[in-house]
């Protein structure tokens, strides 16, 4: 091949190759920025479901959670267990004519994945019925309490009890996950619970007002 | 010198070829465009849905926290009405306590109830109060081990016996 028919071949070649060059560029780049559209349009559409299936579960929580749920956060609070609980044992105690003594309460310690609990331990004494009723009702009350172990003896009608108790406490959760994550309704089982705990019987504390009486006399004037 | 005759006719095939390209490129444009504007279209349409979406769940956050709130509490009460207590044992105990009231001749001196086992002292007068005791406890069914821990006998007080009662586990 000589120089004038290369010269002659360049051009034609020339624009072939180009051509070529710019159908594989083309259609390279093109697709690449219609699988990305494609990869955010897939994506959103996954975020699309998530939301749609939250959104109709967040509608139906007022449907089934009661609007008072102070109770689920008495059943196992995150602050004050020992003061709760000790509140709620005198206070059974007291409603059964039950007489209680030896009153102590230990340190709180860490249980399991954000439950803590204290030992509250004392002695009762009363009528036999009272004292058995009195124990029987620890597993409806509020906060949560297990008896860990009883000592009973008896003399002439006279029962005494020496109670150890369990009360539990429950960190609150640390985290509120994003809103694009998603929630799962209550089950069967949890409504059934939430509808038992919310029939046990929560500590009565006595709420002091403030008086109204006139200021004292300054006995220096 | 003139170009070779096949080197004309290379030049005219590749020259075809080009015209070729040239409509299929610009084909490959229109359609590449075509498409994008309709998953841009698309991506736009369903980005708005999301947005909806997040708008409607942020006006529900009280609501969410509400939930979330209330899923967590409720494992962990799971939790603990799942850890063992003598609840179960006060119960069952009413009954051995139950059949000590109903014989004048023995009495329970000291009851322990813990969360697996209950330990009792028991006060006989004699060996017929004892064994009717003894036999009217091992009919109840709650428990799977009743052990006879200790026996004594005193001619002034009676027979004075320790018993544990062991409870069947939850499953």
């Amino acid at each position: 091949m000589n120089i004038k028919e290369l010269n002659f071949l360049l051009k034609p070649l020339g624009i072939f190759i180009f051509i070529v060059l710019l159908f594989i560029g083309s259609c390279y780049y093109g697709l690449e920025q219609i699988n990305l559209l494609k990869t955010k349009i897939n994506v959103d559409k996954k975020s699309q479901k998530v939301l749609g299936t939250k959104l109709s579960i967040l509608q139906n929580v007022e449907n089934i959670i009661p609007s008072d749920i102070s109770f689920i956060d008495i059943a196992l609070p995150s602050r004050g267990i020992a003061i709760y609980a000790m509140n709620q044992v005198k206070n059974q105690a007291n409603s059964l004519g039950l007489i209680i003594s030896n009153l102590k309460t230990g340190a709180v310690t860490p249980d399991k994945d954000g439950i803590s609990k204290v030992n509250i331990s004392f002695e009762i004494e009363g009528d036999e019925q009272s004292v058995y009723n009195y124990l029987e009702s620890f597993p409806e009350l509020l906060p949560l309490m297990k008896i860990d172990k009883v000592s009973i003896n008896s003399t002439d009608g006279i029962v005494r009890a020496s109670v150890s108790v369990s009360a539990f406490s429950g960190e609150l959760p640390k985290k509120i996950p994003s809103i694009t994550t998603s929630v799962t309704d209550l089950t069967s089982d949890e409504v059934k619970v939430l509808n038992e705990i919310s029939g046990y019987q929560k500590p009565q504390f006595v709420v002091i007002n403030a008086s109204n009486e006139t200021p004292k006399e300054d006995p220096f004037n | 010198m003139a170009v070779p005759a096949r080197s004309v006719s290379f030049a005219k095939g590749l020259n075809k070829l080009s015209f070729v390209g040239v409509i299929l490129l610009s084909l490959l444009i229109i359609i590449t465009i075509s498409l994008f504007l309709f998953y841009s279209a698309e991506f736009k349409k369903v980005n708005a849905i999301v947005a909806s979406l997040k708008d409607q769940v942020l006006l529900l956050e009280k609501s969410e926290q509400k939930l979330i709130l209330i899923k967590d509490k409720l494992g962990k009460i799971n939790y603990v009405k799942s850890l063992p207590s003598s609840e179960n044992n006060i119960n069952q105990f009413k009954k051995l306590n139950e059949i000590v009231s109903l014989s004048s001749d023995s009495a329970f001196t000291e009851i322990d109830i813990g969360s697996v086992k209950t330990e009792v002292s028991l006060f006989s007068k004699d060996s017929t109060a004892l064994s009717s005791v003894l036999s009217s406890f091992v009919e109840i069914k709650d428990y799977i081990k009743i052990t006879l821990s200790s026996l004594g006998f005193s001619p002034l007080s009676g027979f004075s016996s320790s018993l544990i009662f062991e409870s069947k586990q939850d499953i």
